[in-house]
């Protein structure tokens, strides 16, 4: 007898990331973004950035198709990708006329397999948990026994005012993907908490009121959603590994630490100077440093935290299950 | 007695904050966000405007910014 949908667990079976090969270090962009010189002095010494991925000639499939071709390889035999969805940041990432998610589905030979492709973005950097939760719900709708998704995200910085977010981060390309499915192997999702804050919508056209107003609770919100995250999964704090968070700045974070009153160590920034933020596939391309360097402990918990202009605050808590590792 | 540079600071400071009307030198502005991150930058310009110099990032640190004490021995001493 089949169980009630409601009761299924979301699992990510598989996880993968991808970076371009071409790396700058963040002087190198000053000109392009018209930073000066103290603006680059801060990003460096205390929001801790320092080299980053990116390379303009890169087509947008090419920069996907790795980390989504790797996440499907987890696909076991009589499984099938129901979903497909391409979580974004920036709303605009190609002609009104090219539908990106069903390009990727195309391009990974799901055409005429009954994948359904969409598009999700709206939480900016947290789009990418979000459509982990909405693929999952989809899953739960259905029912459907051997039925996946397949989360896709990754995107450029392919202009200026893309790639620079005033005071507070470089954007840099990265892609990642995430096989999806329900009461499988793989590590279990056990909450998901996300609060947006409507007043914030106007993204870089915030007022100057409103960026102190917004970077006065930035530590606190993303407090609240961790620790809604972590109380709907029945845990504590103190129960979580590590946070794998959004690679913004380190000053930002540090705020955060201090609000979250944990120990530095208990956030994972190593990447923050290699790698800068990734748009949405921080957490991801995180998660595959940590796992590839065999920093996951089976049984553990995380937390997968990001935060979105516009603004979205969200936090995930999973629980690693190292079997299906290669 | 505080110079007249660290004032300014002080002032913008308390500009963006206005309702607080003072701010001791011993109080931790980043760890109570008073000058969040998104502010930094203009935080190292207004002590650049007030001290008459260019700030040499690769001699200081961040505790150097940590209260109007430390900013006021850093770059106003």
């Amino acid at each position: 007898m089949a169980r009630p949908t409601t009761d299924r667990r979301i699992t990510l079976e598989r996880i993968e990331s991808y970076l371009p090969e071409r790396s700058v270090r963040i002087e190198e962009l000053g000109e392009r973004l018209g930073l000066r010189r103290a603006e680059l002095g801060v990003f460096r010494k205390f929001y801790g950035l320092d080299t980053l991925r990116f390379d303009p000639e890169l087509p947008l499939l090419d920069l996907l198709r790795p980390a989504a071709r790797g996440a499907l390889a987890a696909l076991p035999e009589g499984g099938r990708v129901d979903y497909l969805a391409y979580a974004h940041t920036t709303q605009a990432v190609a002609p009104a006329d090219v539908d990106i998610a069903q390009a990727v589905g195309e391009d990974l030979g799901l055409t005429g397999t009954g994948t359904e492709a969409f598009g999700l973005s709206h939480q900016a950097c947290v789009s990418s948990l979000g459509a982990i939760e909405v693929l999952g719900e989809l899953l739960r709708a259905e029912g459907a026994e051997g039925a996946y998704a397949l989360m896709v995200t990754g995107e450029q910085a392919y202009s200026p005012i893309v790639q620079h977010v005033p005071n507070t981060s470089i954007m840099a390309d990265a892609a990642a993907s995430c096989l999806i499915t329900l009461d499988g192997e793989g590590d279990v999702v056990r909450s998901f908490a996300t609060r947006t804050l409507g007043e914030y919508a106007q993204w870089l056209e915030l007022t100057a009121e409103q960026n102190t107003q917004f970077g006065e609770q930035y530590g606190s919100r993303i407090a609240e959603v961790i620790h809604q995250a972590v109380a709907e999964a029945g845990l504590t704090l103190d129960d979580v590994d590590l946070v794998i968070p959004h690679n913004v700045n380190k000053l930002a974070w540090r705020q955060t630490i201090k609000e979250l009153e944990v120990a530095p160590e208990k956030v994972f920034l190593d990447n923050v100077p290699r790698y800068s933020h990734t748009f949405a596939s921080d957490v991801f391309v995180n998660y595959t440093t940590l796992r590839d360097e065999g920093r996951l402990v089976d049984g553990a918990h995380y937390l997968l935290v990001s935060v979105g202009l516009g603004a979205t605050f969200g936090a995930m808590v999973i629980t690693h299950r190292a079997g299906g590792e290669e | 007695m505080s110079s007249a540079g660290i004032d300014k600071v002080r002032d913008w400071i308390l500009g963006r904050h206005p309702e607080r009307t003072e701010l001791a030198a011993d109080v931790d502005l980043i760890e109570s966000r008073l000058v969040d991150s998104l502010a930094f930058v203009e935080l190292v310009y207004t002590i650049e405007d007030a001290a008459g110099v260019e700030i040499d990032f690769d001699n200081i640190d961040i505790e150097d910014f940590q209260t109007l004490a430390t900013i006021e021995k850093a770059f106003f001493a």
